[in-house]
């Protein structure tokens, strides 16, 4: 492990003002869970010190500002899996921390992290682009705000400006007829890495065809991002096992047009495909002499983190 | 680079002077020799390091010491209401054979008492979720359920005759 200093920010000011002092190369701290596994691995590359912005004030707890649910960068995955407001306005967000299942990683690792390390199985992102959240982020030049979506870049790569704090996240919370989910495949339930994961939202209108529907899958593109080509095949449309399975089938071929035949593809477009199928199945419900329909494709385990 | 910590460890006031680049792990094994605290996977997988920070169960070997400047730890060392004696948790451990090689002991127990604090009458379900990061290779569990789950029982009888 190579040798570094600590320094703990008081305040947000602070926090930017000591990332960026001239000739010192430092590294934000928050949870730990990501850096403090690099660092072991010598993969962080080298650094001078950690700026720990776990303890400040600003940067943590859960709130409704204005119309716009707003997280702190530095909550914990356990502060959103408990939060009543997250539980009534987005509670996919609160699932997708609890499938991280530890409780010693969801005690320390934030949102703000999950999405500034950037992993492409990342639990959080996905869910976060599906609400089209933005990113407030802190800069020595003043405050901007960035879309999720646009602030993943790939793999362990995202795009803050040089020298910027992820401070916090806002969104518009979920209307009350708009039903979410958050699905994980992974090979075991406890503590695991995503396969594929996959955030979904949708709404009927009175005439039981579909008003909107959102699908973003995580661990599957080169960055999360919503498949807007499934949704538009969606828009207006009846609820159907058929339509079901056609969006499946579309976006298995979506993922395997982006990222090319892989060892894994035989296997992942088939329970890709099966998953988007329950997403949707749970988000739009059928018409009751729908629901006896059997999948077209049956992945028992497939885990519904409900 | 050296950096002073000063923290609550088990009930105690420690100050203590380290490398501001060590874990929170190696701080109680190498400087502080509470080597109750295990070196497992070191890297957040198999909670044999388990600790509970500030109440709350974390990993050691992914926190770093100095983060921990004015907070206060708890390790298996300081579960017992007595020095030398266990807690009812660590006494239920034993009685109910959930300690076979007693590596993931200790991050087992102290998982078990976060639980428990949290939760005084978890489900053997919600008992299975708060102990998914500690893993075990010798038990395959249920013993170490059986042991929260009758700790769980015999701390509500006893809150019951208060």
């Amino acid at each position: 492990m190579n040798s570094f200093g600590y320094v703990r920010a008081g305040s947000i000011d602070e926090a930017v003002a000591l990332l960026n002092t001239p000739g010192v190369n430092s590294r934000a701290l928050a949870g730990g869970t990501d850096l403090m596994v690099a660092v072991r691995a010598g993969e962080a590359g080298s650094f001078d010190r950690v700026v720990d912005i776990s303890t400040i004030p600003d940067l943590r707890g859960i709130a409704m500002v204005g119309s716009r649910a707003r997280i702190g960068a530095a909550t914990t995955f356990s502060e959103i899996m408990r939060s009543g407001l997250i539980q009534q306005h987005a509670r996919f967000l609160a699932d997708a921390a609890h499938s991280v299942r530890t409780m010693q990683i969801t005690n320390m690792a934030t949102l703000g992290g999950n999405v500034a390390n950037a992993a492409a199985a990342a639990d959080t992102p996905p869910v976060l682009v599906c609400l089209d959240a933005e990113a407030i982020i802190a800069t020595p030049a003043g405050q901007q705000r960035m879309p999720v979506a646009s602030l993943l870049r790939g793999h362990l790569k995202n795009t803050l400006p040089a020298g910027g704090l992820i401070v916090a996240f806002e969104f518009d919370p979920l209307s009350v007829d708009t039903r979410n989910t958050f699905l994980k495949l992974g090979r075991r339930n406890a503590l695991t890495i995503s396969r594929i994961n996959m955030a979904a939202t949708g709404r009927l209108q009175a005439d039981g065809h579909i008003a909107e529907a959102r699908l973003v899958a995580g661990a599957c593109f080169s960055r999360p991002r919503r498949a807007r080509e499934v949704e538009a095949l969606l828009q207006g449309r009846l609820p159907s096992a058929a339509l079901f399975a056609e969006a499946g089938q579309l976006l298995m071929r979506l993922m395997v047009q982006e990222v090319g035949q892989r060892w894994s593809t035989e296997y992942k477009a088939l329970a890709l495909a099966a998953m988007v199928e329950e997403a949707l199945e749970t988000v739009l419900p059928l018409p009751a002499n729908e629901t006896e329909t059997v999948r077209s494709i049956g992945v028992k385990s497939v885990e519904s983190m409900r | 680079m050296n950096i002073q910590i000063d923290f609550t460890l088990n009930g105690r006031a420690v100050s203590i002077d380290a490398p501001a680049h060590v874990t929170l792990l190696r701080l109680l094994r190498d400087y502080l020799n509470l080597t109750g605290t295990k070196e497992g996977c070191a890297i957040g997988e198999c909670g044999a390091c388990s600790v509970l920070l500030d109440g709350r169960v974390v990993n050691s070997c992914l926190v770093l010491a100095p983060q921990v400047s004015g907070r206060d730890v708890m390790t298996v060392e300081g579960l017992a209401p007595v020095e030398g004696a266990m807690s009812d948790l660590q006494a239920a451990f034993v009685k109910y054979g959930a300690v076979q090689c007693g590596y993931c002991t200790p991050g087992l127990v102290i998982a078990g008492e976060a639980l428990l604090r949290d939760n005084h009458f978890p489900t053997r379900d919600e008992i299975n979720d708060g102990i998914a990061g500690n893993l075990c290779r010798c038990t395959g569990y249920q013993q170490i359920v059986d042991a929260i789950e009758q700790t769980a029982r015999q701390r509500a009888a006893a809150q019951v005759k208060e």
